[in-house]
C-alpha cells in the first residue's frame, strides 16, 4: 500500500477539463464507532461529470457516498474529520440545514424503493411535502420529470396506477424521476442497477449519459464495466483510503497504481 | 438499443475510411507524379503521409479505449479487432504511395523516360482495386471484398510482365536503364498496394461473415 494514497489529487478539473470542482472532499476521515471507515480522502469532483466509486468490498466507497448529503448522520455513533464542500460551502457548516442539504443532493439506492402510492404521486411526493399545492406545477414537475427519467412514454397513461406495479427498471427510473423532482443540483447513485437486467440496467445508462448534462454525479458500482461505460472520473478504494482516483480512461487503460492494475483486472487478493 | 458509446464505434469507422481515401488519393497523385514527372505533387504526397501515420495511432487508441470501457460482443469486436489489423495495412498503402512518389522524383531528375512498361495498366488497376476495397469496408458488401481478392492477381501479373520486360526472356538485361530499375520498383511498390488491399478485404469478409480466410490456398 502506497501511505500517501489515500492523499492521490488529480489534476484539478478546472485546468484539466474546463469545469469548476463542485464537490471538494479534503482529508475526509470517518468512523464508525471506533472503526475508521475511510482515512484521509480527498478528491474533487467537476460539475456536471460522472464520477464512479468502485472497490471491493468494505472499501469505503458508499460510506464516503452517503457522506455527500449527510446520510450517515442517522448512524449512532459515528464522526468524521476534514471536510466536505459543495459549491464551495462546507456541508457541515452550521448554517446548513441537512433538509435542505438532502434536497441539494438527491439519492438513488441499490434497491428501488418507491412509495405505496400512484406513480404521479410518488414523483410529486417531496414538492407537497414542501408546500406545493398547485396542481399545474405538480403537473409539470411530474411530466418533466418523468421524461428526463425516460420513463414518461411508458407511464404518461397510468400515472394513477400504483407504482408497485412497475418493472423493476420502471421502478428504479420512477425514484429517480423522484429525485430529480425535487431539483437537486448533484445526483448520488448506490448501486443503482444491481438488482436489474441487462436491458433495464442499459436505460438506467443512458439515463445517467443524459442526465450529465444538468446534475453531478457521483455513482457507486461493484460493475468496473460499468464504471467504465458510464462515468468520466474513477476513483478506487480499498480498506478505506483512496488508491487512485484519474479519468476512467487511465484508470482503466493504465491505471498509475499497481494495485488498482489487480482490481480492474481481477488479479486481487 | 443503440447506445451513447455506439457513437465512438462509427467515429472509429469514419477514422479508417478518412485513413483508406487519403491512401488511395496517395496513391493516384503518386502514379501522376510517375507518368507526368511532376516532382511537385510528388512531394506534395511524401508530405501527406504524416497524417495517416497520425490516423492508424489515433485508431489504434479509438480501439483500445472502445475494448477497455465498453465491453463489445459479437460483431463489434469483430469490427475492433478487424480494423486494427485495416489500419495498419492502410497505413503501409500510404507508405508505398510515398515510395513510388520518391521513386518518380529520382526518374525525374534523370529526364523524362518514354517506355513506362505496364506501370500506368497496373496503376490502373491497383487503384480499382483499392477502391473496391474500400467500397466493401464502407458498404459492408462482402461481393466487392471477395472481387478484391480475385482481382489482385491481375496486379501480381503485371508486375510480373514489368519484371520480365527487363531482365526476364523477353527482356535485354543490358539495354536496362537506371530509371527503368526505379519503375521495377514502383511496380513492386504497387503490387505491395494490392496486397494490402487484399489483407483489407480479408478482414471486410471476416467483419461480415466471422470467415477467417487469411492465409487460405
Amino acid at each position: 500500500m502506497n501511505p500517501s494514497a489515500s492523499r492521490i489529487k488529480v489534476q484539478p478539473a478546472t485546468e484539466s477539463e474546463g469545469r469548476k470542482d463542485y464537490i471538494r472532499i479534503q482529508d475526509f476521515g470517518f468512523w464508525y464507532g471506533a472503526k475508521k471507515a475511510l482515512d484521509a480522502i480527498s478528491l474533487d469532483v467537476p460539475e456536471r461529470r460522472v464520477v464512479a466509486f468502485i472497490g471491493p468490498s468494505g472499501c469505503g466507497k458508499s460510506t464516503l457516498l452517503r457522506n455527500l448529503n449527510r446520510m450517515n448522520d442517522l448512524v449512532d455513533g459515528i464522526r468524521h474529520e476534514g471536510d466536505i464542500q459543495i459549491a464551495g460551502r462546507s456541508i457541515y457548516d452550521p448554517g446548513i440545514e441537512v433538509i435542505s442539504l438532502r434536497r441539494r443532493v438527491g439519492m438513488v439506492f441499490q434497491k428501488s424503493n418507491p412509495f405505496p402510492k400512484s406513480i404521479y404521486d410518488n414523483v410529486v411526493y417531496a414538492l407537497r411535502i414542501m408546500g406545493v399545492t398547485d396542481r399545474a406545477v405538480l403537473d409539470e414537475a411530474c411530466e418533466t420529470s418523468l421524461r428526463k427519467a425516460a420513463l414518461w412514454d411508458e407511464v404518461k397513461d397510468r400515472l394513477n396506477d400504483s407504482a408497485l406495479g412497475l418493472s423493476g427498471g420502471q421502478m428504479q427510473r420512477l425514484c429517480i424521476a423522484r429525485a430529480i423532482a425535487n431539483r437537486p443540483e448533484i445526483l448520488l447513485m448506490d448501486e443503482p442497477c444491481s438488482a436489474l437486467d441487462p436491458i433495464a440496467t442499459g436505460k438506467i445508462e443512458e439515463l445517467i449519459h443524459e442526465l450529465k448534462a444538468q446534475f453531478t454525479i457521483v455513482i457507486v458500482t461493484h460493475s468496473m464495466q460499468q464504471a467504465a461505460r458510464v462515468s468520466d472520473r474513477t476513483a478506487f478504494f480499498y480498506l478505506g483510503k483512496l488508491i487512485e482516483y484519474d479519468t476512467t480512461e487511465k484508470i482503466f487503460m493504465n491505471p498509475s497504481q499497481a494495485q488498482t492494475e489487480a482490481y480492474i483486472s481481477g488479479r486481487f487478493g | 438499443m443503440q447506445r451513447y458509446f455506439h457513437d465512438e464505434l462509427r467515429q472509429l469507422r469514419d477514422d479508417l475510411i478518412l485513413m483508406g481515401e487519403r491512401s488511395l488519393d496517395m496513391t493516384r497523385m503518386a502514379l501522376r507524379a510517375v507518368e507526368q514527372g511532376d516532382d511537385a505533387l510528388a512531394l506534395q504526397v511524401r508530405g501527406m503521409d504524416d497524417r495517416v501515420d497520425e490516423l492508424e495511432k489515433r485508431v489504434d487508441r479509438e480501439i483500445m479505449r472502445y475494448l477497455t470501457l465498453f465491453g463489445p460482443m459479437g460483431s463489434d469486436v469483430r469490427l475492433l479487432l478487424a480494423a486494427r489489423d485495416i489500419g495498419h495495412d492502410l497505413e503501409r498503402i500510404a507508405d508505398e504511395a510515398s515510395v513510388i512518389a520518391k521513386r518518380a522524383m529520382v526518374i525525374s531528375e534523370r529526364g523524362p523516360l518514354k517506355n513506362l512498361l505496364h506501370v500506368p495498366q497496373e496503376g490502373i488497376i491497383t487503384c480499382e482495386v483499392l477502391r473496391l476495397a474500400l467500397d466493401g469496408f464502407i458498404e459492408g458488401d462482402i461481393n466487392k471484398a471477395r472481387l478484391v481478392l480475385e482481382r489482385d492477381a491481375e496486379i501480381d501479373d503485371l508486375n510480373r510482365k514489368n519484371y520480365d520486360s527487363l531482365f526476364g526472356s523477353v527482356g535485354d538485361a543490358t539495354k536496362v536503364s537506371a530509371s527503368h530499375v526505379e519503375l521495377i520498383f514502383i511496380s513492386k511498390a504497387l503490387e505491395r498496394i494490392g496486397d494490402h488491399s487484399k489483407n483489407v478485404s480479408e478482414q471486410v469478409i471476416f467483419i461480415l461473415s466471422g470467415e477467417d480466410i487469411r492465409h487460405a490456398r
